[in-house]
C-alpha cells in the first residue's frame, strides 16, 4: 500500500471542517434543537391524550382504519432507502462522487427507520400489547413479515453505517483527543476499536464492507417490497395489483434521492462544505432524481391504464376519486408537483441549478407524501358493501403527532451529524482525493475538477446561473 | 301549626305510596311463567349447538308468540355484562329455538329471558354451556400448495441475512483484535487520512 506523506491543502481544509461541529456547538444549534424539542413535547402531550382516550381521537373509524400514521410510516420507510440502498449502489459501481454524500445519506437511514417505527407505534391502539406481535404474531401476515424485514433492515443499516466509519472514528479519536471531555473521547476511542490502521485491519475492513454492500441492496429492496405487500395483499380492490412491489422501490428511491439532496444542501451550508459537496454532485443526484420520476410516471401509467382500460364497479370508483373527486386535489398535486415539476426542472438548462435541483427534490418528496396519503386512504375508501363511502381528515392529534414524529425524525439526524464525522473521510482520501488509476478506478483523474465546484461547464450550463 | 301547602305534599306523598304500592301489587297478582332451557352440555369451539327455551305458564301451558332472548356472561375491558347473541319467538309448543356457535373456549353460562308482558310477569333461566377446545377456526391447509413454500423457507431467509450480519460482526471483532494485538502504527496507509498540522499541508 502506498504511503501517505502529507495531505493536500484542500483535504486538510476537509478535515478542518469536519471536525468543527465536533468540537464546538454553536448558538444556531441550540435554538435549533430547541425549536424541535417544542414540537416533539407537543406531540408527546398529543399522544397523551391518544393513549388515555384511545384511537377515537383520531380521525379514522371502522371502515378508514389507516391514515396520516401509515402514509408517514411508509414514506419514512421510503426515506431509509436513500443511505443504505443508494449508497451501496454507488458503491458497488464504484462511483467516486459519492464520498462526500454517503455518510450524511447513510445517518439519514437510520434516523428515518426509527421514526416510520415510531409512527406504527402511534397507529397502535393499545401500544402497551406491542409485544403481541411477537408472541401471537402469525408468520402468514405480511404485517408480522414487516417486522421482521423492518428489524432485519434496520440492524443492517446501523452495522453498515458504523462499519465505514470505523477509520474515521479512529481518526477523530486521535486527532481530537485532547480537545474532548473525558466521556466524549472514552466513546471515540470505544467505537474506534482499536484502529491502528494496519494493513490487516484494512484488507479485513474492505472485505466486510464488500460482504456488506452487496448483503444490503437485496435486504433494502425486500424490505421495501414486503411495506407494499401489507397493502398488496390485503383484499382491497385499489392494492390489487402485482406491480406494487417494484413501485414501492422505485419510489422509496426516488423519495430517498430528493431527501439525499435536502440534506446535502443543508450540510454543505451547515458546515461550509461547499468546495468538496460541489454543484456536479447535485447535478448528479438531480440526474438519478429525474431518471426515477420517469420512472413512476411510467409505473403510473401502466397502473392506471390495465385498470381503467377493464374498468371494475371498484376501479371504476377509484379512479374518479383520484381524478376528479375527494382525492383529486391530492392525485393532481402529486402528478404535476411530484413527478411532472421535477422532471422538468431536470430537463431545462436554466432550472439545471442547485436551487432549481433543491425545489425538484422538495417537490419530490411533498408528491411522494402525497402519493402514499391517496394510496392509503383512497384504497380504503371504496367501499366494500353498497353503502356510501366514508370520508377522513385527520384530527388535530394526528397532525400533532405528524409533526413531533418529523421533529424527531430531524432531531435524530442532527444529533448523529453533530456527533459522528459528517463525511466519510478515509473514503474521500482514498478515491476521490487521490489521483492516478491505480487508487481511484474510474475517478477523479484531477481532484481540482472534483473539488473546485467546477463542473463540466456543458452538462452543467446552468449549474452556476 | 301547620305551614300553607303542607297537606298538597303530605297529599302527593300518600299518593304516590300508594300508586307504588298498587303497581307493586299488580305485578305481584301476574302469574310468573317458568323458561326451561336446555341445550346440549358440551360443545367443541367453532361447532354448533340448539339453544332451546320452553315458555310455560305456572300451570305447565305453553305461551305461545313471546319473544325469547338469549345471551352470555360477557367480559371486556373489565366491564361485565350480558352480550346478547340472538333472540326467537315461542311456538304452538312454547319453544324458542336458537342456533348458536360458541367461538370462544371455557364454560359459557347462557341465559334465556322473556320480559314480560300484560298477562305474565318476567322470567329468566340460566345454563352453564362447557366449550371445548378442538375444531380450529381457521382454515389450516391453504388450497394453493406450493412446495417448500412454509415458515422454513422465510426463515432461512432470515438466517441467510443475519448470518451475514454476524459475519460482520466477527470481522470488526477481529478489527478490534489486530489494533489490540498487532501494535499501532504498521504505517499510516492510504486508509486514514493522515493527521495534519497546517505546516505540513501543501497546496493544492
Amino acid at each position: 500500500m502506498e504511503a501517505l506523506g502529507h495531505v493536500s491543502a484542500s483535504e486538510a481544509r476537509l478535515q478542518e471542517r469536519v471536525e468543527a461541529p465536533l468540537l464546538g456547538t454553536s448558538r444556531a444549534f441550540w435554538i435549533w434543537v430547541a425549536v424541535l424539542l417544542v414540537a416533539i413535547a407537543w406531540g408527546g402531550v398529543a399522544y397523551f391524550l391518544q393513549a388515555r382516550d384511545g384511537l377515537y381521537v383520531t380521525g379514522m373509524r371502522d371502515r378508514i382504519m389507516w391514515g396520516l400514521y401509515i402514509a408517514l410510516f411508509v414514506f419514512f420507510i421510503g426515506a431509509s432507502m436513500a443511505g443504505t440502498f443508494v449508497s451501496a449502489l454507488l458503491r458497488l459501481t464504484r462511483a467516486t462522487w459519492r464520498a462526500p454524500i454517503i455518510r450524511g445519506a447513510e445517518i439519514m437511514t437510520v434516523a428515518a427507520l426509527i421514526t416510520a417505527s415510531l409512527f406504527v407505534l402511534f397507529d397502535i391502539g393499545r401500544p402497551d400489547r406491542l409485544h403481541h406481535f411477537l408472541l401471537y404474531g402469525r408468520w402468514e401476515s405480511p404485517l408480522i413479515w414487516d417486522v421482521y424485514g423492518l428489524a432485519t433492515y434496520m440492524a443492517g443499516s446501523m452495522l453498515y453505517l458504523y462499519l465505514a466509519m470505523i477509520p474515521d472514528l479512529a481518526f477523530v479519536s486521535d486527532r481530537l483527543g485532547d480537545g474532548f471531555g473525558t466521556i466524549k473521547r472514552g466513546y471515540y476511542r470505544l467505537l474506534s476499536i482499536a484502529w491502528a490502521d494496519s494493513d490487516e485491519q484494512r484488507a479485513t475492513l474492505h472485505r466486510a464492507i464488500v460482504v456488506m454492500t452487496i448483503a444490503m441492496v437485496p435486504v433494502a429492496v425486500m424490505m421495501h417490497t414486503v411495506t407494499s405487500w401489507i397493502f398488496g395483499m390485503t383484499l382491497r380492490e385499489p392494492w390489487n395489483s402485482a406491480m406494487f412491489g417494484i413501485f414501492f422501490v422505485a419510489g422509496a428511491i426516488y423519495s430517498g434521492i430528493g431527501l439525499i439532496v435536502i440534506l446535502m444542501a443543508v450540510m454543505r451550508r451547515a458546515y461550509r462544505l461547499e468546495e468538496f459537496i460541489t454543484d456536479r454532485h447535485f447535478l448528479y443526484l438531480g440526474y438519478m432524481l429525474a431518471a426515477f420520476a420517469v420512472i413512476m410516471v411510467f409505473f403510473n401509467v401502466s397502473e392506471f391504464v390495465t385498470l381503467g382500460y377493464k374498468l371494475s364497479a371498484d376501479a371504476t370508483f377509484n379512479l374518479n376519486q383520484m381524478v376528479s373527486g375527494d382525492l383529486a386535489p391530492v392525485f393532481w398535486t402529486y402528478v404535476w408537483a411530484g413527478l411532472a415539476l421535477p422532471i422538468l426542472v431536470i430537463l431545462i438548462p436554466y432550472t439545471r441549478n442547485l436551487k432549481g435541483i433543491l425545489v425538484a427534490a422538495i417537490a419530490a418528496n411533498v408528491g411522494m407524501f402525497l402519493e402514499r396519503y391517496f394510496i392509503v386512504v383512497g384504497g380504503l375508501r371504496v367501499p366494500l358493501n353498497p353503502y356510501e363511502p366514508a370520508t377522513y381528515t385527520p384530527s388535530w392529534v394526528e397532525w400533532s403527532l405528524m409533526a413531533g414524529g418529523v421533529a424527531i425524525f430531524l432531531l435524530l439526524v442532527t444529533v448523529l451529524l453533530k456527533l459522528l464525522p459528517v463525511v466519510a473521510l478515509w473514503e474521500m482520501h482514498e478515491e476521490a482525493f487521490a489521483s492516478g488509476p491505480a487508487t481511484s478506478p474510474g475517478g477523479y483523474a484531477d481532484p481540482s475538477e472534483t473539488f473546485a465546484g467546477v463542473a463540466d461547464p456543458g452538462i452543467v450550463a446552468g449549474a452556476r446561473s | 301549626m301547620t305551614r300553607p301547602g303542607s297537606g298538597f305534599l303530605i297529599g302527593m306523598v300518600v299518593a304516590s305510596g300508594l300508586l307504588w304500592s298498587g303497581l307493586m301489587t299488580a305485578a305481584a297478582d301476574q302469574p310468573e311463567p317458568q323458561v326451561v332451557l336446555g341445550f346440549q352440555p358440551e360443545v367443541e369451539a367453532g361447532g354448533t349447538i340448539a339453544i332451546s327455551a320452553y315458555l310455560v305458564d305456572p300451570a305447565g301451558n305453553p305461551v305461545v308468540g313471546e319473544e325469547i332472548a338469549f345471551a352470555i356472561a360477557s367480559s371486556f375491558l373489565n366491564v361485565d355484562g350480558q352480550m346478547e347473541i340472538g333472540s326467537a319467538t315461542t311456538d304452538l309448543d312454547g319453544l324458542a329455538l336458537l342456533p348458536y356457535a360458541p367461538r370462544i373456549e371455557g364454560d359459557r353460562v347462557i341465559r334465556a329471558q322473556f320480559t314480560g308482558n300484560d298477562v305474565f310477569a318476567s322470567a329468566e333461566a340460566s345454563e352453564t354451556l362447557l366449550v371445548t377446545p378442538g375444531l380450529r377456526l381457521h382454515e389450516e391447509f391453504s388450497p394453493l400448495r406450493t412446495p417448500g413454500a412454509n415458515i422454513w423457507m422465510a426463515a432461512g431467509v432470515l438466517i441467510v441475512v443475519w448470518g451475514v450480519f454476524l459475519f460482520i460482526c466477527a470481522l470488526i471483532w477481529r478489527i478490534a483484535f489486530l489494533g489490540v494485538n498487532g501494535g499501532v502504527g504498521e504505517g499510516v496507509s492510504s486508509g486514514t487520512p493522515h493527521v495534519v498540522t497546517g505546516a505540513e499541508a501543501s497546496d493544492d
